[in-house]
């Protein structure tokens, strides 16, 4: 089976400014694999490739054997680390919206998640505080059936219960065979879900792992060993 | 997906611009009522004067507002949804750049053509309703009598509105891309973006005043054996300039949307 997501030498510059660099890497499907490294280490800009925003400038990233594009688009579920939503809109004409463009959004889903919540289909996005905007954003990426997730620093600036909400919602509604890649730097908050680690430093790939591997071979939670390797 | 992505379009824009020309609409009527129906139960002409003047500058101030909020709403929408935030979301949809672009212009179109429609209705509901069948027709007489006049000079008058109607259809998409050109270039700036894309529109306006002006120049220097025949040509190559303009607009902004995207 074609792995979910292999990069090829994949680099990426901004100006002088070298993003990623000759990157390595490949991650099988059913996995949740968190992408972790200190702010500026690549991680956005892996993701934002993955997702069809931004071209390497070496190299290449393929989702599902494909480049980048209509075809990956549709497979792939992405949450960026802001809102990304017209803010103009209400809750229904966000789950319409959903709907129109993704064939695999399950609207029913959705609006399960967000009845739980007590969010209702008249409110508008405008009137909704920071957290209820980033949980909305998050049902609406999770209730798509896709085969990638790339989530974006989906629990950075929230509080702990929104925290513990979001992790709920990220394990509970992926199917088996898709793949949930997590990118942050809060790790204690995440170890608990994660199947594989991806270290990142300064734009390269410092170590992948199976986390139980880690664990036994290393004797140490990833916390702890992600705070030895990216010790300032 | 085209027709989707134009829904939403329509959607954001028509929640801006149609109370404006629904203003519009309103002040033009009451306009006409206070010019041709209302006294507000007074005799005095000096303050039936003073509201006809308040009335008629609002409704002049509402023209303004509405072609500047028309213009500034289809490009900001353009500008929040292909290179801000709301990008995030654009272009993870799976939808092609030309699809996106495409929709963008269509629907950027469309409002300013139900703009033009709107400002030209309120400008029929100024005339008292009783006088308007006799204004439609001095003004099919006016047409007719226009006709008459060039076809006893022997000018066709049917490849001119041909080739105006054709430069004006051209010119509304036209008029877009610029701005789409503009704001996808200025988008390559890491810093100062509004302002480098302000700059690439002063630019182009530069560049294709120049185009225009050696246009005029090489008409000039052909030697025309009737007038027609040269205004005809000149309208011939603005048409193909509008073209050619807008072809090369389009496929540059798809390619940077494609292969150049620099969300902030």
């Amino acid at each position: 089976m074609t792995p979910i997501l292999t990069c090829t030498g994949l680099s990426k510059r901004y100006g002088a400014k070298q993003a990623l660099s000759g990157v390595n890497l490949t991650v099988p499907r059913g996995r949740i694999v968190g992408l972790l490294g200190p702010n500026g280490s690549g991680k956005t800009t892996l993701i934002k490739i993955a997702a069809g925003l931004l071209t390497p400038t070496e190299g290449e990233l393929r989702v599902d054997g494909y480049l980048p594009g209509i075809e990956t688009k549709r497979i792939v579920s992405y949450l960026p680390e802001r809102t990304y939503l017209n803010d103009w809109m209400r809750v229904r004409d966000l789950l319409r919206y959903f709907s129109d463009f993704y064939a695999d959004f399950r609207v029913d889903t959705a609006r399960q998640m967000l009845s739980d919540l007590g969010i209702g289909d008249s409110m508008r996005l405008r009137t909704m505080s920071k957290g209820t905007k980033e949980k909305v954003q998050l049902i609406l990426v999770m209730s798509r059936e896709s085969e990638l997730y790339l989530l974006d620093e989906p629990i950075g600036g929230v509080d702990p219960a929104t925290r513990d909400y979001i992790l709920r919602t990220i394990i509970s509604h992926y199917s088996e065979n898709a793949t949930v890649i997590i990118s942050t730097h809060l790790i204690a908050d995440v170890e608990q879900v994660l199947d594989d680690v991806v270290f990142l430093k300064e734009g390269q790939i410092h170590t992948v792992s199976s986390v139980d591997e880690l664990r036994e071979e290393k004797g140490k939670s990833v916390d702890a060993l992600f705070r030895e390797v990216f010790r300032c | 997906m085209l027709g989707k992505l134009m829904k939403y379009d329509n959607r954001a824009i028509g929640r801006i611009l149609l109370p404006v020309y629904g203003g519009m609409i309103l002040l033009a009527l009451l306009n006409n009522l206070v010019r041709n129906f209302w006294d507000f139960g007074t005799d005095d002409p000096m303050i039936l004067k003073i509201f006809q003047a308040i009335t008629m500058v609002a409704y002049v101030l509402v023209i303004f507002v509405a072609i500047f909020t028309t213009v500034f709403t289809i490009v900001s929408r353009f500008y929040k949804d292909m290179t801000r935030d709301e990008g995030y979301l654009t272009h993870t949809l799976p939808v092609g750049s030309s699809t996106l672009l495409g929709a963008k212009l269509l629907s950027g179109s469309l409002w300013l053509i139900v703009g033009l429609v709107a400002g030209i209705a309120s400008v029929f509901c100024l005339i008292r309703p009783d006088t308007l069948s006799a204004a439609l027709r001095n003004f099919g007489a006016f047409v007719h009598q226009v006709i008459l006049i060039l076809e006893e000079a022997q000018i066709s008058w049917v490849p001119y509105l041909v080739e105006f109607i054709l430069l004006f259809v051209l010119m509304i998409p036209e008029s877009l891309l610029e701005f789409y050109l503009a704001i996808a270039i200025g988008n390559l700036a890491n810093n100062h973006r509004v302002l480098a894309a302000i700059g690439v529109y002063t630019l182009i306006g530069i560049a294709k005043q120049t185009v225009y002006t050696l246009l005029g120049v090489i008409v000039e220097r052909f030697e025309w054996q009737t007038m027609t025949q040269m205004s005809l040509s000149a309208l011939t190559a603005l048409i193909v300039v509008s073209l050619v303009f807008s072809v090369a607009s389009f496929f540059v902004t798809r390619f940077l949307f494609r292969h150049k995207l620099n969300l902030a």
